[in-house]
């Protein structure tokens, strides 16, 4: 029998083996892509330059882009799942280069997240 | 259907990341005299079954999956092959198109794929060789810094952007490509 010490350390160990997560600070603010085929087939790459290039331009810290698969929601891709810190995650979905831009100014910048481009 | 091959490539490495890769390689061979594009995307991750390199192209068998489906249909309407090599140490997915096939999607922003690869796991040592005619560039993300800075990864994009641009100086892939062709 393994102290849960060590179980901690085997279940780190392995959680760093399995898949990448990226390091999230308590207040960073998160953007998920969904990346799955039917993410892509969508049109998500173009959505997540269009992330990239916003944050960076605009020179946002604390805002994390990142990746996931296919949720089962395929007829609603590209979506986004946008979770500023301690607040409650917000879906957008169908979301283009358009609706990222202003996703970014909007909700990421002024904290104010758009109703219409929700579920 | 898949309007850009890049997005398939994106597709495969997304698979990859999610066995566990650690190294992607990714290769494209276009030789216009010879007629063929080559296409494959190689990894370290957990690797397939048997069973299940011979059922990739069914979508409906195990989960629901969609992209080893579309790539080999793909090849299939171009006139080329497909081929799923795997064991312990990885997977390699082949792929191979007739270049003069009308069916063949343009390449498209490859630049961009590499690097959403990149953003889906920054730890990735991912490599890129792109041949065109004997003319060769490549790509090893390991002489990069830290890429979970945006900024690395528009470098690397701009790279790999002006790669191309010198690569098909004379022949612009979508010279190569059927539906670009058609739609001039």
């Amino acid at each position: 029998m393994k102290s849960s010490a060590e179980l901690q350390e085997i279940r780190n160990k392995l959680r760093m083996e399995i898949g990448y997560s990226l390091p999230i600070q308590e207040n960073d603010i998160r953007i998920v892509v969904g990346m799955g085929t039917c993410g892509i087939a969508a049109g998500a790459r173009e959505v997540v330059r269009t992330f990239m290039d916003e944050v960076e331009k605009r020179g946002l810290e604390h805002v994390k882009v990142t990746q996931s698969g296919c949720i089962g929601k395929c007829d609603a891709e590209p979506i986004v799942e946008v979770t500023l810190p301690g607040k409650e995650t917000v879906t957008y979905v169908h979301v283009d280069p358009a609706k990222a831009r202003e996703i970014v100014a909007s909700h990421i910048v002024g904290g104010k997240a758009i109703k219409n481009y929700m579920k | 259907m898949v309007r850009e091959l890049s997005l398939c490539i994106l597709d495969l490495g997304e698979n990859s990341i999610k066995s566990s890769a650690t190294r992607i390689s990714i290769k494209i061979e276009a030789d216009t005299q010879n007629d063929f594009l080559r296409v494959s995307v190689a990894d370290n991750g957990i690797g397939m079954t048997d069973e299940q390199i011979e059922n990739a192209a069914d979508p409906f068998f195990g989960t629901l999956h969609f992209g080893l489906p579309f790539a080999s249909m793909l090849c299939d309407i171009c006139g080329g092959k497909f081929g799923i090599e795997s064991g312990r140490n990885g997977t390699r997915v082949s792929m191979s198109f007739r270049l003069s096939s009308v069916d063949l999607p343009p390449m498209g922003d490859l630049a961009q794929t590499v690097i959403t690869l990149l953003l889906g796991d920054p730890r990735l040592a991912l490599e890129l060789s792109y041949k065109a005619n004997g003319r060769e560039f490549t790509l090893d993300t390991g002489d990069y810094g830290d890429k979970t800075s945006f900024g690395v990864l528009r470098e690397i994009r701009e790279f790999i952007k002006d790669n191309i641009k010198i690569l098909m100086e004379d022949k612009p892939y979508e010279e190569f490509s059927g539906i670009a062709r058609n739609s001039q």
